[in-house]
């Protein structure tokens, strides 16, 4: 089984797949069934999402940009003096696509050509399907606190629906992910720090940095002098405690000190080969972080990961033509690159690189930048990711036109919870888990956006 | 006793200097910090009588008020009650970072952040700098995100922060909407008026974040801070998305002082307050909080009054600031009670003043239940020390004899998470309403702090709590020269007496609480050390495994 790829056994073994109980068509939530040689090999198998979150806003329609005249004009004249001209983009599936991608990004165009990146258009936080009229009537259910950051970053990490939510989505999928292993902890990592997405009621990611588990100085317990200074300092943070903060404080030192040491042994074989990432790129080096893991993944005794890694500076308020290059130079060089580690590793279709950010941007500039938005256009990466296509509908970009809510804001066609649950069933969730994580799914007709083979 | 706080009582009111609301000064650095009068300890409601403190609430007032108990200051407070000491602190000069700054020996593009340390270690006027460190997490400017090369910029505004600690609120907002550094920070600096045919509309970032977070928060709120409910259990908000269209259109026309055009300009001066052009500003009409109308045709100055003192006079300010400033120094999980006695006097002092920063920090620590709150909820009061404060209290309490000219710990937020004016976004490094997983968020409760604490900080923090007392310390011979070495001049003479010893270390760093096991963990590593020579080393083991504990974390 580990020997074929995932797309080529899909599409040449259609009646083993049916005989296997997997459906190709139809339904496409249907869940998963256990118990013969297929479904044996693939709950063996290894899948990890990888989150990268883009901090304050990602312009997607300045990433992904019509190339189409009439569309591109439209554009140009919402957006004045920050338009993309065509000097700026390449263009994808050989002129084919009436998207091209900036021309800084374009580590990213093989990717689509071959088929391994997908974009899905004109995506954010909906609660429901929401039309422009049904929005300027306030005639459904709206995300609260559109266009601001702190809100709309936490939304897009819990995706619980309108009222103050206390869990991500990410956190409540650990709850069936770590049913694929023995292990209760480390299927949930960040680079980032604690976050929403990953945080739960009972629930944190493990939080590391990109060179790697931190360890303990002066602590070994191994060596002469530092040993009864280590014994001390276990039997303290073992000790009884009732303050609920002291306690708290111990269970993440006892935590830190037991997964540290592990980790730390599991990575220690892997550095020669993650030596190369891009220089200057932090990006890159936290996705090369996330290689390794994903290399000491059996080591370890895991079978499903959720990664979280975020990249800042999206909130372009101004210096946007200045700034903006830069970013996407970054993310597509970071991703081009972790990428090609996972086709080192031999992982391509086990692992989906997805990114979201807290909104798009303005259609309308404020001389020189742009303000929050609402719609936003998003990538998808990884050997299962049916690639080089468009997901979703493209908006007007138009600041007068159809889409445009207000002060250029798109109202988005897809929903991030549509995305979600996409993902969340790629990675191995059933229908009734995906509902249970996502509960206002059941408000869309489509639950599934198709850019994953599962 | 009594007699002599009566004559300092009325001399303090004789000294009285006040500072009006709304005074608008468009020069900064001119201004002479206020000093505070001295205030009535029944100013707060349910006020904690004032009476020479019993050293472990020393201590506690000590960990509240400072950035770390030091023995001269809990033996000064037995011996005379908590009003006193801070009207003293309130009377003490100010030390403004930028002296520091000018005096600093060499000036890498961060040094402000070393100044910073030397300042909270050894200022003399330690409870205005605990306040300014707190307005910097509310009234929030960062480093990040561009301004990393400007640090006088940078140090200038931590000053405005300074200056009106125990001033009035209104004048604090004024400045902070006025600097540079934050026109830069949320863009308001060159925001101008409505360009339709190019499609530029005002930038709403300082509209949105002046409201949302520096002083009334996004749901209307009751005087205790609690969310004011609609039949359906939802938060009312206290603006929408067209206030803020309305002063963003008032935060219009303001550049650098000494900006040669509007669009552009080359002269950048990041420390004046910034000045209005005219012809940049929005002159229309506009809507701002509660319906309040503003004619057309006012001058940018003009309406940037009439709008802060709109947001200033909106209830919200009292508790949405009030609970806070608590959060930050006394307790994160406050009792309705306490927020709205605190609140109570924001909104108005004994001297009928709404928005004295003075009679609200000074409500806050003496209000009962800063004084008591750790005996009516014991398992629950009190909140977690930030990572820069565990390493400001472990350097204060063995007051170290001098600080190196060339220390250098600047690059602290790479270890610990966490640096002044370096926070990752306007939303500072926690937000008050993170809830740690666990028993924590099972009860309800809030710890903001320990959304930075995670796997990686702690162990970053007990290391570098290790390499500041076990290998720096004055009886060490090969300490370098960039470390600031704790004096164990004092721990060293109890030594020999290992019941003093620990007496003594258990007041410092624990305010007399330690545990018998604790004690007996202590005892046993001590012992071990027990080689000839070993006593400094056996000090040091004492001190880092007491700093370490989950006891020393937590302030109560």
């Amino acid at each position: 089984m580990n020997t074929f790829s995932r797309r080529r056994f899909l599409k040449t073994g259609s009646q083993t797949i049916a005989g296997a109980g997997l459906a190709l068509s139809g339904n496409p939530l249907k869940a998963l069934a256990y118990g013969d040689d297929t479904t044996q090999a693939l709950g063996d198998s290894y899948r990890a999402l990888v989150c990268i979150y883009l901090e304050g806003g990602c312009d997607g329609f300045s990433l992904m940009v019509p190339t189409g005249s009439y569309e591109n004009l439209a554009f140009a004249e919402s957006r004045g003096e920050l338009a993309v001209g065509y000097d700026q983009i390449i263009s994808l599936n050989g002129g084919a696509s009436p998207i091209g991608i900036h021309s800084s990004a374009a580590a990213l165009q093989p990717l689509y050509d071959e088929g391994r990146l997908a974009m899905i258009a004109n995506i954010g936080t909906l609660i429901e399907p929401t039309t422009v009229e049904q929005y300027q009537n306030n005639a459904v259910a709206l995300p609260a606190q559109l266009f601001s950051h702190s809100d709309q970053a936490t939304q897009w990490q819990q995706l619980q629906g309108r009222g103050t939510a206390t869990t991500g989505w990410g956190a409540k999928a650990v709850d069936y992910l770590e049913s694929y292993h023995d292990k209760d902890y480390l299927t949930s990592i960040s680079l980032a720090g604690s976050n929403y997405w990953q945080t739960g009621a009972t629930r944190r990611p493990f939080s590391m940095t990109e060179t790697g588990a931190t360890s303990y100085q002066g602590m070994d317990r191994y060596e002469n002098w530092q040993q009864p200074r280590a014994e001390a300092f276990q039997r303290v943070v073992d000790l009884p405690r009732r303050h609920v903060i002291s306690k708290a404080y111990a269970d993440l030192q006892k935590r830190a000190m037991s997964v540290t040491t592990e980790l730390g042994l599991a990575l220690e074989g892997n550095a020669a080969m993650f030596d190369d990432a891009p220089a200057e790129n932090p990006l890159a080096e936290k996705l090369n972080m996330v290689a390794q893991i994903i290399a000491a993944k059996d080591t370890l005794g895991l079978k499903r990961q959720i990664f979280y890694v975020t990249m800042g500076g999206f909130d372009v308020h101004d210096n946007q033509s200045k700034d903006q290059p830069l970013l996407f130079a970054q993310l597509a060089d970071a991703m081009s690159y972790f990428q090609r580690k996972m086709d080192d590793l031999g992982q391509s279709e086990n692992v989906t690189t997805f990114t979201a950010s807290d909104f798009g941007r303005s259609l309308l500039s404020n001389g020189d930048g742009t303000d929050h938005g609402w719609g936003n256009h998003l990538m998808a990466m990884g050997g299962a990711v049916n690639g080089g296509q468009i997901y979703g509908t493209l908006p007007s970009l138009d600041i007068n036109g159809a889409d445009s809510v207000h002060r250029g804001r798109v109202l988005p066609t897809l929903s991030a919870t549509q995305y979600a649950a996409t993902l969340l069933e790629w990675i191995g969730l059933q229908e009734n888990q995906i509902n249970e994580v996502l509960p206002t799914l059941r408000n869309f007709d489509i639950k599934n956006l198709d850019f994953l083979i599962v | 006793m009594n007699l002599f706080r009566s004559v300092l009582i009325m001399t303090s009111i004789w000294l009285t200097v006040g500072c009006a609301p709304g005074d608008s000064t468009s020069d900064l650095s001119n201004q002479e910090p206020a000093f505070a009068p001295a205030l009535p300890t029944t100013e707060v409601a349910h006020a904690a009588p004032d009476n020479p403190l019993l050293q472990k609430d020393a201590f506690r007032l000590l960990e509240q008020a400072t950035f770390g108990p030091v023995l001269k200051d809990i033996v000064a407070l037995g011996v005379s009650g908590p009003e006193f000491w801070i009207n003293k602190q309130m009377q003490t000069p100010a030390t403004f970072l930028s002296d520091g700054l000018a005096a600093a020996s060499s000036q890498p593009w961060n040094e402000y952040i070393n100044v910073w340390w030397r300042h909270a270690i050894t200022a003399e006027d330690q409870l205005r700098q605990r306040v300014a460190f707190a307005l910097s997490q509310i009234l929030v400017v960062s480093a990040d995100d561009g301004l990393g090369d400007e640090q006088m910029g940078l140090t200038n505004y931590y000053d405005i922060l300074l200056r009106h600690s125990f001033g009035n609120f209104r004048d604090l907002l004024h400045d902070v909407t006025l600097s540079p550094i934050m026109g830069e920070y949320l863009s308001l600096k060159g925001n101008q008026k409505s360009d339709p045919e190019k499609n530029i509309q005002p930038d709403e970032n300082y509209a949105r974040e002046v409201l949302q977070l520096f002083s009334i928060g996004q749901v209307i709120l009751n005087d205790d801070a609690s969310p004011v409910l609609d039949q359906d259990g939802v938060p009312l908000p206290a603006y929408n998305q067209t206030t803020i269209e309305n002063f963003a259109r008032v935060f219009t026309g303001w550049h650098f002082a000494n900006a040669e055009h509007f669009v552009w300009p080359e002269n950048k001066d990041y420390i004046s307050a910034m000045q209005p052009w005219e012809q940049y500003h929005d002159q229309g009409p506009k809507t701002l909080l509660n319906n309040v109308e503003v004619a057309a045709g006012l001058g940018a100055q003009d309406e940037l009054n009439i709008a802060l003192d709109n947001i200033f006079n909106h209830p919200n300010v009292g508790p949405f600031i009030s609970k806070q400033l608590i959060q930050r120094l006394v307790t994160s999980n406050p009792t309705k009670e306490y927020v709205r006695d605190v609140a109570q006097v924001f909104n108005k002092n004994h001297a009928g003043e709404r928005g004295s920063l003075a009679s609200t920090i000074k409500a806050i620590l003496m209000h009962r239940e800063a004084r008591f709150g750790h005996i009516d909820s014991p398992d629950t009061f009190g909140k977690l020390k930030e990572p820069l404060i565990r390493m400001t209290q472990i350097w204060r309490a063995f007051e170290p004899l001098s600080i190196p000219s060339a220390f250098n710990y600047s690059w602290v937020e790479s270890e610990m998470g966490q640096a002044p004016l370096n926070s990752p976004s306007v939303f500072n490094f926690f937000r008050p309403t993170f809830s740690q997983p666990g028993e924590i968020r099972d009860r309800g409760l809030v710890s903001p702090e320990f959304q930075i604490m995670d796997e990686t900080s702690i162990i970053k923090i007990t290391n570098r709590l290790l390499a500041s007392t076990i290998w720096s310390h004055n009886f060490k011979h090969d300490s370098e020269g960039k470390r600031i070495a704790i004096d164990i001049t004092k721990e060293m003479e109890l030594e020999p007496d290992r019941k003093a010893l620990l007496d003594h270390l258990d007041l410092l760093l624990l305010g007399g609480e330690m545990s018998p096991e604790l004690r007996r963990e202590i005892n046993q590593l001590m012992d071990s050390r027990d080689y000839p020579l070993a006593a400094s080393q056996r000090v040091v083991e004492a001190i880092f495994l007491i700093a370490s504990s989950p006891e020393a974390a937590l302030q109560r």
